[in-house]
This record gives structure tokens, C-alpha cells and sequence, in this order.
């Protein structure tokens, strides 16, 4: 039985679910009754959602501590498991155990939303993401507008946590991220128009699609020979997603050493911890938004190997192996800035925002429109 | 196309799902030996003094406006990139379209040059307002401005390193 009509006629055939449900009835043995397998179906689609932001937070976290720890001469953790590869489960399992505070002076209503907000925003950014050509949630033609509309409510839960947690360190931190959010949105959104020029669509596959080809790297956007001004544009790009997941040089709202940990101060336990799966998410998902519109997206040597193999799978994985490689080598960065460069001040922070990537962002936009214009048709390999 | 959408919101309702299922287990397994001491505002050990509930400077009242200024030129920005490339492939009308695109982005930037003059985007502010007069019989008070304050530390530090400079002589 494949889904129920109404469902059927609207879901994309391609699409995860649909997949999903295809594999199931082709398994499905005789005494499992038929409406079990929509039930499966939602299921291990929800299971691959939460799966998705869990391994992404465990992951990003003991790598954190391994990429801190090796930067400063040391290990990082070692004990549990091989190269404390099973520390994230440790701590998980530490965070559950942990007793559930609730400062008396809090606004109880907005501070048990908060965590809730941000997860829920992040989540529903993720399920843009493809995980592979022919394997994903929502193919969306407003596919980059969706994450960045869904990535930017999570400021809100994160203003909403640090008013309502009424301490004076929460409030500070909140009132830093609404500025520096605020302020590096705008860059954010300036420098991702000009891959979208260049790729002329919104939508994740459609521009990994648009960089095919050139034994799976020449095609790139990143390219000076595609538009030279997408170079600088990635820069201020990844300037602002920077300071869009509150990382260092621009963790100000957080900023442990003067803030003790800005609009989580009031929280503890596991409600705390899931700020930090926000952090790790959406830190993964702008580096995978990073590679789609700069990076070739599921474009890579390995995947034009498998595609001359012609075999589906084959190719579905190597994609999805390219992506989330890619994702990873951005947080592989992002993790090395954050040892390399001190805390800016918040007024440097704004100054940097309005008076330095803003201009230089829209001047981007004009050179690289020039450019499409009047060089792209003309010029031989485009 | 609606499915996708809608896979979205399943993804965001699992989001807030996963939070919640989350307290309930930690609810069954976590100690609950609530103290008054222990919920009280952390504030690096001092007693709370007041409530942070308190009206924040006026500032982040400008920086939302101009924001919000932006984000909607962007909103408009981003169909303009959209269907650039297949306008300048078509005769005749790219040269149109960047034209179009260029003075909007030219508004933007006369905008955004407006807003910097006019000192909003400085996180310090110079307290250069109108002299304050007290009174009669009082003397006005003439609030320096930073410029003047940061011309009077650069005199001072040049003092200081002359006078340095002399010592080593």
C-alpha cells in the first residue's frame, strides 16, 4: 500500500517519505496490517530528524573539545571510549540526571519556551537540508529563504530565555544577540544574493545541480573564473555566519569570561543543553548552506566517480558523503577561528556589521550583477 | 510542493516534541530537592539586588529600525538576483534590469549613508547634546563630546611619552 491518496497526490515522488514508505511495503511481511506502514513511515522519519540534530550536537561537541584540546597542546577528553569518542553520551546521560532549576524570579511560561522555540526553529530549518539528491524532507523552491526566515527565529527564543530568566548577566547576553543578530543579518542575506544570481534558483539541489560537471570541482561558485566577486562575497558570508551562531571572535552573548554564559546563566541540566544543540545545528546547517551556494554542494570528484558508474545508490551516497564532509570541514573551521581570535567589543561588532560588510556586501551585489550581465554570456566556459 | 512545506512544520513539531519528551524522562530520573537558596538568581554569589526587568537604552530601539529597513530591501533584493541571469539572457531587457537593480541598491546605500551620518550606527555615543543650562544663576555646563574626550587622551598620551622620552635623555 503506498500513502493515502490525499497524501500521496501531494508529496514530491522523490522525497524522503515517499521513499521511505516505497522500501517499507516492498519488506512488508503478510500479517503486519496495512495501516501500520504509514504509522512506520512517520516514525522513522521522525527517528531520521532527531537523529540528524542529536548526532549533529554529539558530534559537534566532542569534536569542540578534540579540536580545542589539540590547539592547546592537550588531548581533550580520552576516557570514555576510544578517544572519548562516547564522551557526548556520557555527558547526555550526566545533563538528564541533573536536577531541573527553575529561578524563583523568572517568567516561567516564556523560560520553559525558550529551549523549545530554538529547537523547534532549528529543526524545521534542517528539514530543508538535502542529505542526498534523491533523498530529502522538503524540496522547497524558497529553499534558502525558508532557513534563513527559520534560522533567524531562533533569536527570538534566545531573547525570549534571557529576559525571562530575569538575571542581570541573561539580560545582557540576550540584548548583545538581538543587536549582533540584527546587525549581521543583513550582510548574511547581501552575500548569499550573489550565488543566487549566479545560480538563478533558491533551491538547495537546483543550485547543487548548477555547479555539475568540471570533473565535480571546476564548476564550483567559489570560482573567480565563474564571478570574481563570489570570493569576497563568501567571506563576508562566512563573516556573518560567524556571528549569527554566536561563535568566536563574536560569541558576545554568551561570553563565559565576562557574561559567565549570557542568556544561559539561569539554565542548567538538560534544558540548558539544548541551547547547545541549537548551537551545533545551526553552526552545521550554515556551513552545509555555505557549501551548497559557494562549494558545489553535492559536487565533488567523488561524486562525479560515482556518477560514471551509473549506479543510484552509489551516487546518493557519495553526495551525501561530499555534503556532510563539507559541512564538517566548516565546522572544522569555525572551531579554529574560535583559538585563533580574541572576543571583539560589542561596538567593534557593530562596527564591523553596519560600517564595513554591509557596504562591501552590496558593493559585491553591484560588481557581481555587472558581471552576469555583461561578461557571463559572453564568456566561453559559462 | 505543500508536502514539503508541511514536512517543515512536522520537523519544527518534532523539535518542540523532542524538548518535551526530553523533560518528562529527565522528569522521572532527575533528584527534586528544591532549596529557596538554590533557585534564587545566580549572580556570582552576591544577593540580587532589584529586578533585571528594567527599560534598555534606547539604542537597540534605532538598530531594530534600521534592520528592519534592510531586511525588507533584501526581501525585495533577493527575486531581483533570482531571475537576473535569465533577464540578461534574453535581448534587450538585462541591461534594463540591472539598471532597476543598481538604483535600488543606490537608495539603499544613500540610506544606509543617511543613518551614518547621522551618527546612529555608533555603538558609543558622543554626548554632544545641547549645552545643559541649569538656571540663572548658574554657570551652563558644556558636556565634551568623545571626539573632544579622545582628543584630550591622545594630548595626554603624547605628554606622557614626551615626558618619558626626556626621562631616557
Amino acid at each position: 500500500m503506498s500513502l493515502p491518496l490525499h497524501l500521496a497526490a501531494l508529496a514530491a515522488p522523490r522525497s524522503a517519505t515517499n521513499q521511505i514508505n516505497d522500501f517499507l511495503t516492498g519488506v512488508k511481511p503478510d500479517f503486519v496490517p496495512d495501516w501500520a506502514l504509514p504509522l512506520t513511515t512517520a516514525l522513522i522519519s521522525v527517528g531520521i530528524a532527531v537523529a540528524i540534530i542529536s548526532l549533529v550536537a554529539m558530534s559537534g561537541t566532542w569534536l569542540e573539545r578534540k579540536v580545542s584540546g589539540h590547539i592547546q597542546c592537550r588531548y581533550g577528553p580520552m576516557r570514555v571510549g576510544w578517544h572519548g569518542w562516547l564522551q557526548p553520551i556520557a555527558d547526555g546521560v550526566k545533563l538528564l540526571l541533573k536536577e531541573d532549576m527553575i529561578p524563583l524570579g523568572a517568567d516561567k511560561p516564556l523560560y520553559l519556551l525558550a529551549p523549545a522555540l530554538v529547537l523547534a526553529s532549528i529543526l524545521g530549518a534542517m528539514a530543508v537540508f538535502p542529505l542526498a539528491p534523491d533523498f530529502y524532507f522538503a524540496d522547497i523552491d524558497l529553499g534558502i529563504f525558508t532557513i534563513l526566515a527559520l534560522t533567524s527565529t531562533t533569536t527570538i527564543g534566545v531573547v525570549m530565555a534571557g529576559w525571562s530568566s530575569n538575571s542581570k548577566w541573561s539580560l545582557y547576553g540576550a540584548m548583545r544577540e538581538a543587536a549582533q543578530v540584527v546587525a549581521y543579518e543583513i550582510p548574511l542575506g547581501i552575500s548569499l544574493l550573489v550565488p543566487v544570481m549566479v545560480a538563478g534558483s533558491f533551491n538547495l539541489l537546483e543550485v547543487s545541480n548548477g555547479q555539475a560537471g568540471g570533473f565535480g570541482v571546476l564548476n564550483w561558485y567559489i570560482w573567480p573564473w565563474v564571478n570574481p566577486f563570489m570570493g569576497p562575497a563568501f567571506l563576508l558570508f562566512f563573516i556573518a555566519i560567524l556571528a549569527e551562531t554566536k561563535r568566536a571572535p563574536f560569541d558576545l552573548p554568551e561570553a563565559e569570561s565576562e557574561l559567565v554564559a549570557g542568556f544561559m546563566t539561569e539554565y542548567s541540566g538538560i534544558r540548558w543543553s539544548f541551547f547547545f544543540m541549537e548551537e551545533y545545528a545551526a553552526m552545521f546547517l550554515y556551513c552545509v548552506v555555505g557549501s551548497f551556494f559557494f562549494f558545489g554542494g553535492f559536487e565533488s570528484p567523488l561524486t562525479s566517480l560515482a556518477r560514471a558508474t551509473d549506479v543510484h545508490l552509489l551516487v546518493q551516497v557519495a553526495a551525501a558523503v561530499t555534503i556532510i564532509a563539507k559541512g564538517y570541514a566548516g565546522l572544522f573551521l569555525m572551531m579554529w577561528l574560535r583559538w585563533t581570535l580574541p572576543r571583539v567589543r560589542i561596538d567593534q561588532v557593530m562596527t564591523l556589521g553596519y560600517k564595513y560588510l554591509t557596504p562591501l556586501a552590496l558593493a559585491c551585489v553591484l560588481g557581481a550583477s555587472v558581471w552576469e550581465v555583461f561578461l557571463a554570456p559572453v564568456l566561453p566556459w559559462r | 510542493m505543500y508536502f514539503d512545506y508541511l514536512n517543515v512544520l512536522v520537523f519544527a513539531a518534532v523539535g518542540l516534541a523532542f524538548v518535551f519528551v526530553n523533560l518528562i524522562i529527565a522528569s522521572v530520573l532527575r533528584p527534586k530537592r528544591k532549596s529557596k537558596v538554590g533557585l534564587e538568581t545566580y549572580e556570582c554569589g552576591e544577593e540580587t539586588i532589584g529586578d533585571s526587568w528594567i527599560q534598555f537604552d534606547i539604542r537597540y530601539y534605532t538598530v531594530a529600525l534600521v534592520y528592519v529597513i534592510f531586511a525588507v530591501e533584501i526581501a525585495f533584493l533577493f527575486p531581483w538576483a533570482l531571475v537576473l541571469k535569465s533577464a540578461a539572457a534574453s535581448d534587450g531587457i538585462g541591461v534594463f534590469v540591472l539598471i532597476e537593480g543598481v538604483l535600488f541598491i543606490a537608495i539603499l546605500l544613500l540610506g544606509l549613508a543617511y543613518v551614518w551620518c547621522k551618527g546612529d550606527l555608533e555603538w558609543v555615543l558622543s554626548y554632544s547634546g545641547p549645552e545643559y543650562n541649569p538656571g540663572d544663576d548658574r554657570d551652563p555646563v558644556k558636556l565634551p563630546n568623545i571626539k573632544e574626550l579622545e582628543a584630550a587622551l591622545e594630548a595626554s598620551d603624547e605628554h606622557d611619552s614626551e615626558a618619558s622620552e626626556e626621562e631616557a635623555a
